[in-house]
């Protein structure tokens, strides 16, 4: 595979991105040349520094080393923006951290929530979509944009039991989010094939409602089939029907930036460095021009 | 049911399997096929995360035939860590007080070990029932216990001033200096 031509101001639409826990020099080495972003879990980079979870000096040492090589985009798990008691105070320390000393070109989670009454479930879980969440969500995105002067964004999950009936569609639910708050959305496009896998979900239907211009990245993933369920793994190469899906959504979505190609840490070793290098220069000559 | 009140159902519905309020949402997901492969993900992500930080302990309790159950009794602990490495240290904590001497002996050795190589300045104490090089070299080279001595008392000392971290010496041989 040919690596990129320049970096970001290459003008390149959407841009290339993928995961990085840290850890692996070898795979940060073998991934940057062809990507313009890298994206970073803060708690899946954080350790425990005297009870309290901290991104280790050496992990973001090591991201400032990316420099001009590539962006960094910090996309977290454990914001739990949908609590009722709250969000992850702890979570945004991380962030603190990495914001303090790197140059983050946005900063995105899930539109979910991994913990309740103080306890991880294990788990992320999507939200009901009724007025009374929609207004705690806008309150909590209006004080995380204060926080950070860079972009948000919030990604659709995959709906893991069935939905509780709500006041809002999928779409609209998004809809009305990012036009209430000004943040962005990321469309993870693999979750979107296993909700019409699990749920009879209709994507044409979400897609056609879905006002695509607050679309700033997509995420593409391959995961597995397990029993009757599509599962969201982040743990194989990218099927054809996801990529021919980011094709459709790249071609209307007029402001996207990016495609984020996620694989979890656990996986790196089955694909290996030259698969991963392998699957981006797939994705690259299928989705970008 | 507000939001707060169906959270804490679902909550209990992740870690139990059941339903603790009657509401009509509550009890379609608690009937759903989806909360049953569910539970199975939350459980196979505990498993894979408890194997990657506690590898020796795992090792010993699947010889045992154990493992599944021990992180399925462990999964139902409230206020796990969303951390990995904290999770496999509250696993280690747990499996220190196994019945099973071996288990209990192996679980201390990794906590033990993990603690001191972070840089905890502290000496820690393991009295076993048999040579734990032996069973170390077993369980990483997946071999058989059986053939171990049963009672061979050894005493294992874990601290930043021993070469390699771990000074071990059979307990007659400490009898008699």
């Amino acid at each position: 595979m040919e690596p990129k031509e320049s970096n970001l101001q290459s003008g390149r639409c959407p841009a290339l991105a993928t995961t990085y826990e840290g850890r692996d020099p070898q795979l940060l080495a073998s991934v940057l040349p062809f990507v313009d972003y890298i994206e970073v879990t803060p708690d899946s980079m954080a350790e425990l520094q005297d009870g309290l979870a901290t991104v280790p000096r050496d992990a973001i040492r090591e991201l400032e080393d990316i420099g001009r090589d590539a962006g960094i985009i910090v996309h977290g798990v454990g914001l739990s923006i949908g609590t009722c008691g709250g969000y992850s105070e702890n979570y945004l320390r991380l962030v603190d951290q990495l914001m303090e000393r790197l140059d983050v070109a946005w900063h995105s989670e899930h539109l979910g929530y991994v913990n309740v009454d103080g306890q991880h479930m294990g788990t992320m879980l999507a939200l009901p979509k009724t007025e009374q969440v929609l207004d705690m969500l806008c309150e909590r995105v209006a004080s995380i944009q204060r926080r950070y002067p860079v972009p948000f964004l919030l990604e659709n999950i995959v709906h893991m039991i069935p939905d509780f009936p709500g006041d809002y569609s999928d779409a609209g639910f998004l809809n009305a989010l990012a036009s209430r708050t000004g943040c962005g959305l990321i469309l993870d496009v693999y979750n979107l094939e296993c909700d019409a896998h699990n749920n009879n979900f209709n994507i044409e239907e979400f897609l056609t409602e879905l006002d695509l211009t607050h679309v700033r990245e997509i995420h593409l993933a391959g995961g597995v089939i397990r029993g009757k369920f599509k599962l969201d793994v982040h743990s194989r190469v990218t099927q054809e029907s996801t990529i021919d899906l980011a094709e459709r959504v790249i071609s209307r979505a007029s402001r996207l930036s990016t495609t984020t190609y996620e694989l979890l840490p656990e996986y790196v070793s089955k694909l290996g460095y030259e698969g991963i290098v392998s699957e981006l220069g797939r994705l690259r000559k299928a989705l970008l021009n | 049911m507000d939001l707060a009140r169906q959270q804490t159902a679902l909550l209990c519905l992740l870690k139990t399997g059941r339903a603790d309020e009657c509401d009509p949402y509550i009890q379609t997901v608690a009937g759903s096929e989806h909360l049953a492969i569910l539970r199975e993900i939350i459980l196979a992500w505990r498993l894979f995360d408890i194997q990657r930080h506690c590898q020796l302990t795992a090792l010993l309790l699947k010889k045992r035939g154990r493992f599944e159950e021990a992180v399925k009794a462990f999964a139902a602990t409230p206020n796990l860590s969303p951390f990995p490495d904290k999770l496999g240290e509250l696993f280690l904590r747990q499996m220190s007080e196994h019945a099973d001497q071996l288990v209990s002996c192996v679980a201390r050795f990794e906590l033990f070990l993990t603690k001191v190589r972070l840089g905890d300045p502290g000496e820690y104490t393991i009295d076993w029932p048999t040579d734990p090089k032996r069973i170390i070299t077993s369980l990483t080279q997946d071999g058989p216990l059986e053939s171990l001595p049963v009672v061979a008392p050894h005493k294992m000392r874990i601290s930043r001033c021993f070469p390699g971290l771990v000074q071990v010496r059979p307990v007659e041989l400490l009898m008699s200096d």
